[in-house]
């Protein structure tokens, strides 16, 4: 049986012979790998660029204290992105579940319409959400347009929730029963803790007011990188002010409509780095 | 054979935009063959998710030797004119020249046969044009192409009387290849006409036909419901959309723990339609089964893993909304209150607690003008927002109101007031009919589209991220589906109160609002196919009220075709470009009256005018056609523009008045 760091191995190792740059996990908090300065950031301009990397997300709204088997509030995303897509871009794709002992011929994958849009992003992309047996374990896209600006070549985005693909290869259906390694470690031994305490901290205990201030904090210093054109801290500045906002949410605190003022607040910032990047090329 | 045949065959391609390409592609063939004098006998237009299809037969070209003529100098024209002219069009002699007349003026003329384009020629010319104009809702480009499709495209198939129409689109080059089902068989299949290519597609586990793919759906569904004694939930979208994800539905049958029925119906139908694809059915007593059903691509002797694997899915699904149901049961209603009260609605309008609060006064409000009698209750309705703190709701965001209704119902609310709770969000015609669900969904989008202004807002051109647009028209066609008439001049004031009351500042312009309102009704209701300018005069620049304005529209339109209004339309008309360059506006005295027909106007205007005081809605046919009347007698034989200042003034003021005061019924001058 494949174990959790085997099918990161494997992944690693098929996408890398197919000539992607493997790269390390970004050092910030994000909602998806999306966010990742190297697959966001890159998609814009003509320069081929392909890369493979694990990417822990955080969802502090998704946090169930643990006792959830389905959810988590961090998780891990094996992100892929190949600019300009290549032309058998589900072959490949295809190919590597088989590297993880998926047969497409013997379990059901189906791609079901999903046009991505990150709103926060101002991205948007056409592709799909890939199932299998019924399950969703990727995330298939073709990268139209980011910070309103168009994305030309087109890059393919590939994300494969691990703990998802984990959980259908050994066959379990509880998230913290995935073996991590072949001395038989479980997903829960590393993580269980982890899940509980910080659920306490997205739902309870993370300070709204302080969150206000530093989401108002990172607004005016990522205006004034902006104004330097500094892109790269200017936009990890909106990668930070997204996750501050996230925690927000999940404290409960902004009604629907609310999240919509806010999501534009970011993505006007991040408007202006894209713009910045679309100047440099 | 004389068919033509095209395949675009590619990656998955959404139930929805395999609509739009049967459509638009059956369309776009047609005009090109209509524009090219091309006679066909059919068009047929097929698509599955991989691959969409055109098959037209019956081709035959009208052979028409088409010639142009094209003029050349005058006759009297020099030598070196001709000679010029003779060399453009690449000929020598000046004998095949023809002379004609136009105009009085004699030219030369060359009877320029034109080259017609052979039928490959012609297809083969069209093909980029025709793939490029498809109006996708969503296209997308791929790689480093600029073409753009549904999604990427991997191979074209384009014969014509057997042999490859030649062209390239987004990369790919046409040819003479297809490919089968690519779960089954990857390798190129060869065709050169429709039979040899239906035929090799069904070999390859390919339905080309919708119909058919429905069909076999059906079939097997129909199968197992017999054998279990039950009933299909036919959810004909869900069918839709089910039979275009597969190009060979094969259909496999699971089924869920009876546990999982102490979630309510609605929610388990929701998880297996909307999130899974899966079709439901129900017992012979009418209750939900805990079977469930869904389609593959995949042969049935392999299921095993499927049906598994769907099964998990579904428990996590079903334990997921369990557990949030049971998390959200911990909490009481009255808590609720408390948690909505640490939620800010639009940034400067409060907190959501508010938000009900003003909900409840709306509805209260809205239900003494109406004379519906909602007071049993008005307590309970504090609660109609709670179910925004709850998980489900979070993690099944289109529930919400269902959500609240259900809540509602586990505290012990009364069914009446759960149902309205349940269809509050609603846009369609379900919280019409009951009184109670009808007010709340009212006030509810009332106070979200006022908060909309009144944080200063503004609608952008495009798009609807607030959804004002769409709560605009649901509060119109709630209000003229119901026949109730409300003032939103009156209804705004009252808002404006309440928010006073809650000390929450706000920035609201009225009149901007009611223009907004009432452009998007006169939008509405000329898509509606209502006369633009028989809408505009009945709107109202101070008053957006659609249920009376709909009411003096529909009459409006009636008194138009009568003979009455179009009598009254064309002495409407003489009067209005008589006084329209006139600036004279003074007290009509009676007593500069000189001719009788000025009397007779002046007493069908009091009478107007007592009519209106009485009733602005009666429109009494009969009056408007003696003014019309009064009108043409007095512009056949007074004369306005008298010697006599002072009477011209006064005559002049007379037909002013006379303007007004229809005015007042309706805005002709709109029309």
């Amino acid at each position: 049986m494949l174990t959790f760091q085997d099918i990161i191995t494997n992944l690693q190792k098929y996408w890398t012979q197919k000539g992607c740059l493997l790269l390390q996990p970004y050092d910030m908090e994000m909602g998806a790998a999306t966010f990742n300065p190297f697959v966001a950031l890159k998609t814009l301009g003509d320069r081929p660029w392909q890369t493979c990397f694990v990417q822990g997300c955080r969802r502090p709204s998704d946090g169930r204290y643990g006792k959830n088997p389905n959810r988590l509030q961090h998780y891990y995303q094996f992100q892929v992105l190949i600019k300009p897509s290549p032309l058998d871009s589900q072959e490949l794709y295809l190919k590597s579940l088989e590297s993880v002992n998926i047969d497409p011929k013997t379990n059901d994958i189906k791609f079901i319409e999903d046009d991505w849009e990150s709103p926060t992003l101002g991205a948007a992309g056409l592709g799909w959400e890939v199932q299998c047996n019924g399950m969703e374990i990727s995330q298939f896209t073709y990268f139209q347009q980011i910070g309103g600006y168009e994305c030309r070549p087109v890059s393919l985005e590939l994300t494969y929730g691990l703990e998802r693909l984990a959980m259908f290869v050994q066959n379990i259906d509880n998230i913290f029963e995935i073996i991590w390694d072949n001395n038989g470690t479980k997903y829960g031994e590393v993580f269980k803790k982890n899940e509980e305490d910080q659920s306490y901290y997205n739902f309870m205990y993370a300070s709204e007011k302080d969150l206000y201030q530093t989401f108002q904090n990172l607004e005016i210093n990522a205006e004034i990188l902006v104004e330097k054109k500094l892109v790269i801290p200017a936009y990890e500045l909106c990668i930070k002010a997204s996750h501050c906002f996230n925690l927000l949410d999940s404290r409960g605190v902004i009604s629907v409509n609310e999240r919509q003022a806010y999501i534009l607040r970011i993505r006007s910032l991040v408007q202006k780095c894209c713009q910045i990047m679309v100047e440099k090329s | 054979m004389n068919e033509f045949l095209l395949e675009i065959y590619g990656e998955e391609i959404p139930s929805s935009a395999q609509a739009v390409a049967k459509n638009d592609l059956k369309d776009l063939f047609v005009i090109f063959l209509k524009n090219e004098k091309i006679n066909f006998s059919s068009i047929e237009t097929f698509a599955t998710a991989r691959r969409i299809t055109v098959i037209i037969k019956g081709l035959r070209n009208k052979e028409i030797k088409l010639t142009k003529e094209i003029r050349g100098p005058s006759t009297s024209a020099g030598k070196k004119a001709v000679e010029g002219f003779l060399k453009s069009q690449g000929i020598k002699n000046e004998k095949l020249l023809l002379k004609k007349t136009v105009k009085g003026k004699e030219y030369f003329f060359f009877e320029k046969k034109i080259q017609q384009k052979s039928l490959p020629e012609l297809f083969k010319s069209e093909m980029f044009s025709i793939l490029s104009s498809i109006k996708w809702k969503k296209s997308m480009r791929w790689s480093s192409f600029n073409e753009k499709w549904s999604r990427p495209i991997k191979s074209i198939l384009c014969i014509l009387n057997e042999k490859i129409i030649n062209f390239d689109y987004a990369g790919v080059s046409s040819g003479n290849f297809t490919y089968g089902n690519y779960y089954y068989f990857q390798k190129k299949i060869k065709c050169n006409n429709s039979n040899n290519y239906k035929k090799a597609l069904r070999k390859n586990f390919v339905l080309l036909d919708k119909k058919e793919r429905i069909k076999k759906i059906e079939v097997e569904l129909e199968k197992f419901c017999e054998k279990n004694k039950l009933k299909l939930n036919y959810n004909q979208e869900l069918m839709s959309r089910v039979s275009d994800s597969v190009e060979w539905p094969n259909v496999f049958f699971g089924s869920f723990s009876e546990n999982f029925f102490d979630l309510p119906d609605f929610l388990i139908t929701t998880i297996l339609s909307e999130k899974q694809d899966n079709f439901s059915f129900k017992k012979k007593n009418g209750e939900l089964s805990n079977f469930f059903s869904f389609v593959s691509n995949l042969e049935k002797k392999k299921k095993r893993n499927l049906i598994n694997g769907n099964q998990n899915v579904l428990k996590a699904r079903f334990k997921d909304a369990k557990f949030f149901i049971e998390e959200d049961n911990k909490v009481k209603l009255s808590e609720r209150l408390k948690k909505l009260s640490s939620i800010v609605f639009y940034n400067d309008l409060g907190t959501l607690l508010e938000r009900s609060v003003r909900i409840q006064k709306l509805c209260l409000k809205i239900s003494q003008l109406l004379k519906l009698d909602i007071r049993e209750n008005i307590n309970n309705l504090l609660y109609s927002n709670v179910d925004l703190t709850t998980e489900l709701v979070r993690e099944y965001p289109s529930l919400q109101g269902q959500v609240g209704g259900f809540y509602a119902r586990l505290f012990g609310i009364n069914e009446k007031c759960c149902n309205a709770f349940s269809t509050q969000y609603e846009f369609s015609k379900k919280n019409i009919e009951d009184d109670l669900s009808f007010i709340l969904s009212l006030s509810q989008k009332v106070d979200s589209l006022f908060g909309f202004f009144a944080s200063d807002r503004k609608v952008s051109g495009s798009g609807d991220p607030f959804g004002v647009r769409r709560m605009a028209l649901s509060i119109i066609n709630m209000l003229i589906e119901k026949k109730k008439s409300l003032s939103f001049s009156f209804i705004f004031e009252v808002l404006v109160e309440i928010y006073q009351s809650q000390n929450i500042e706000i920035k609201f312009n009225k009149l901007k609002v009611i223009e907004f309102l009432n452009k998007r009704f006169e939008i509405l209701l000329t898509e509606r196919g209502y006369e633009i300018n028989t809408v505009k005069s009945c709107i109202k620049k101070e008053e957006f009220d659609p249920s009376d304005t709909f009411a003096n529209i529909e009459r409006l339109k009636e008194f138009l075709i009568s003979t009455e209004g179009n009598e009254f339309i064309k002495s409407y008309k003489r009067l209005e470009s008589i006084i329209n360059q006139q600036e004279i506006d003074i007290k009509i005295e009676t007593k500069l009256f000189q001719k009788n027909e000025e009397e007779i106007l002046y007493k069908d205007i009091l009478s107007l005018k007592k009519d209106y005081l009485k009733s602005s809605e009666v429109l009494n046919k009969q009056s408007f056609y003696d003014l019309s009347k009064s009108i043409n007698n007095f512009l056949d034989n007074v004369i306005v523009n008298s010697s006599d200042e002072k009477i011209k003034c006064n005559r002049v003021s007379l037909l002013k008045d006379c303007e007004k005061i229809v005015n007042n019924f309706f805005k002709f001058s709109e029309l």
